[in-house]
């Protein structure tokens, strides 16, 4: 859903900030596809996904005041959801034990890379522990420092640095590289 | 570097395909939001309700409480002026009179007199203002003569609205030894102050005709106290109290007909005329039951279940116990206890119960039905979102009280609760009124 005609993004997010429901649901419906595509990275299958959109969006909604207008959205509205994400990721993590060669990718020869779609990718970073695969999706995709990284993971900075070289490998190997 | 340059088109790739994926779930996903969503979305209206809640119970006892001083301050106003009425115009001048003639009978028949008067003031607003007059004897009373005291009791209202009780209290004495005026006997009798009623009745001898013409006053609270009673006697309630049980159907589009139970307690605050304010408070438990056949898609229930597959509905129950507050206004005809009531209903949900059947059959044949239930618990409330109807038939039970059988309707504007279904209720409210006594 797109922003309707007539309206700024700004306009929208303080329209949102008033409350205003029908604001929200467009808010919601315009950045739906931005906040799953980073969910989707983040968690095990769509359902996952969804459930961490919405909490983000939903603590969104709550900070709305907080949010300073001449700020990106995107960027905010990103954090978010990654913290979400790790929070979800925190709290699961108490219940399950990770299976860490799970997940085989069958890879293709050259130009591999163009060819994968969002289904193949996720593929391809569900057969990456997860540890590794967030550290991976917070540095290369997301663009956080090892040193946020690490505050974030509660891990040490080295830690984040040797996780991310370990899931680049893994993907240079999944993918036959 | 070949590793690295590896390493970077994957990352700008997945960049690109995840910056912004379809929108196609976004419906789907909003559904799924809503249902979160409200709950933290009606915080803020629970905490207004309380406070609406709060506001309404204390500005209707309020205004009973007002109302109830008013009518008190009238009726005690009219029956000073009952009181007051027969009395002399002016206490000044009532005053001046009673001081002339204490000083002409002092000064004349140089009797020994003890004149008493006494003002004071019934205003409210005003302390009772006393102003007693001695008027001691210039001449000293002889001890060994008793005294006759005649008691004179008079009210008057003077212009500023002082109402003032005049007491005058005459001695008369034998005093013939003192006095140089052998004939001021029958002076004295001519000349003595009012002597009330009672007085005559016990001193016939001590009473003469014109004092008790001049007075009135004295002999008529008989009368004013008839009328304090009659004016007792017309003063009707302003609240009344009430106490009902509901038995009501619920109905809802797609749902049976369900059997409920509610009851509470009314207040019922006399505005104008035959026009009154109605509130209360009652709890109400509402059952809906809808059945949908197998083999529909379910769509109204979507929002539950959406986000994966698409699941066969069987049956959904929603249980709901809530507080409803309505305010309204009730018009009462000639006979005393018919009346008709419109007005708006606000509800604070005390628990809300939902159980959603459902299959996944069409996909897989044999599949168990899944109950997926909600509750929550004082996480909604509608403000005025329902309109109330009614009308009540009377018949009295005694001299303050009355059973009411009272039809009504209450219909939704918008849906309702967490789950926004649209029921209306239809039912006959059993209700037992009673006044209570103004004293």
């Amino acid at each position: 859903m797109h922003i309707p005609a007539g309206i700024t993004e700004q306009e929208l997010i303080q329209q949102c900030k008033n409350g205003d429901l029908k604001h929200l649901e467009m808010l919601y419906k315009h950045f739906y596809g931005y906040a799953m595509g980073i969910a989707l990275r983040y968690s095990n299958n769509r359902d996952d996904a969804l459930e961490v959109a919405n909490d983000a969006f939903i603590k969104a909604f709550g900070g709305l005041k907080n949010f300073e207008g001449d700020k990106p959205f995107k960027a905010w509205l990103r954090r978010i959801v990654v913290n979400t994400a790790i929070d979800k990721q925190r709290r699961e993590q108490k219940h399950k034990s990770e299976d860490l060669e799970k997940a085989e990718y069958i890879a293709s020869p050259a130009n591999i890379i163009e060819q994968l779609n969002a289904n193949d990718i996720l593929r391809l970073l569900a057969g990456l522990p997860r540890i590794h695969r967030t550290v991976f999706n917070l540095y290369e995709i997301d663009g956080y420092s090892h040193d946020e990284i690490g505050v974030i993971l509660n891990i040490p900075t080295s830690s984040s640095r040797v996780y991310l070289t370990r899931a680049k490998e893994k993907l240079r190997e999944l993918l036959g590289k | 570097m070949m590793e690295e340059d590896f390493d970077k088109r994957l990352s700008d790739h997945i960049k690109t395909v995840f910056d912004d994926t379809d929108n196609t779930g976004a419906d789907a996903g909003w559904l799924l939001l809503r249902e979160k969503y409200p709950a933290q979305d009606d915080r803020k209206p629970v905490a207004w309700f309380w406070w609406v809640a709060a506001l309404i119970v204390i500005s209707g006892l309020g205004t009973g409480v007002w109302f109830g001083e008013q009518q008190a301050k009238k009726n005690r106003a009219k029956q000073i002026k009952v009181v007051a009425k027969p009395a002399n115009d002016s206490a000044l001048e009532h005053q001046q009179k009673s001081k002339h003639t204490a000083d002409r009978l002092n000064s004349d028949n140089k009797l020994p007199v003890t004149g008493k008067t006494a003002a004071i003031s019934t205003n409210k607003k005003q302390t009772a203002a006393v102003a007693l007059k001695n008027a001691a004897s210039r001449e000293a009373i002889g001890k060994n003569n008793p005294h006759k005291q005649n008691k004179i009791v008079q009210k008057h209202k003077t212009d500023n609205g002082l109402v003032l009780i005049a007491i005058s209290k005459t001695t008369e004495s034998p005093l013939q030894s003192n006095s140089q005026n052998n004939n001021s006997t029958d002076s004295l009798k001519t000349k003595q102050q009012a002597v009330t009623k009672p007085i005559i009745a016990n001193n016939p001898d001590t009473a003469s005709k014109p004092d008790v013409k001049k007075n009135e006053a004295a002999a008529k609270p008989t009368k004013a106290d008839t009328v304090r009673k009659k004016a007792k006697v017309a003063v009707a309630p302003r609240v009344t109290y009430g106490a009902f049980v509901s038995a009501f159907y619920s109905t809802a589009s797609g749902s049976d007909n369900e059997f409920n139970l509610g009851a509470g307690g009314t207040a019922d605050i006399r505005l104008i005329g035959h026009l009154s304010f109605s509130t209360g408070l009652g709890v109400m438990r509402t059952t809906l039951n809808y059945s949908i056949p197998p083999g529909s898609n379910g769509s109204m229930y979507s929002a539950i279940t959406i986000p994966v597959t698409v699941p066969v509905f069987h049956n959904y129950t929603a249980k709901l116990l809530a507080l409803d507050i309505p305010l309204n206004l009730k018009y009462t005809f000639a006979k005393p206890y018919n009346f008709i009531s419109a007005g708006l209903s606000s509800n604070l949900y005390i628990s809300e119960y939902y159980d959603q059947v459902y299959t996944y059959s069409a996909l897989q044949s044999g599949a168990p039905d899944v109950h997926q239930v909600t509750q929550h618990h004082f996480d909604h409330a509608d403000l005025f979102k329902t309109l109330n109807i009614s009308f009540g038939l009377g018949y009295p039970v005694s001299s303050r009280s009355a059973l009411i059988f009272e039809p009504f309707l209450k219909a939704p504007f918008t849906g309702l609760a967490t789950q926004q279904l649209k029921y209306t209720l239809v039912g006959i409210n059993l209700k037992l009124n009673f006044q209570t006594t103004r004293k």
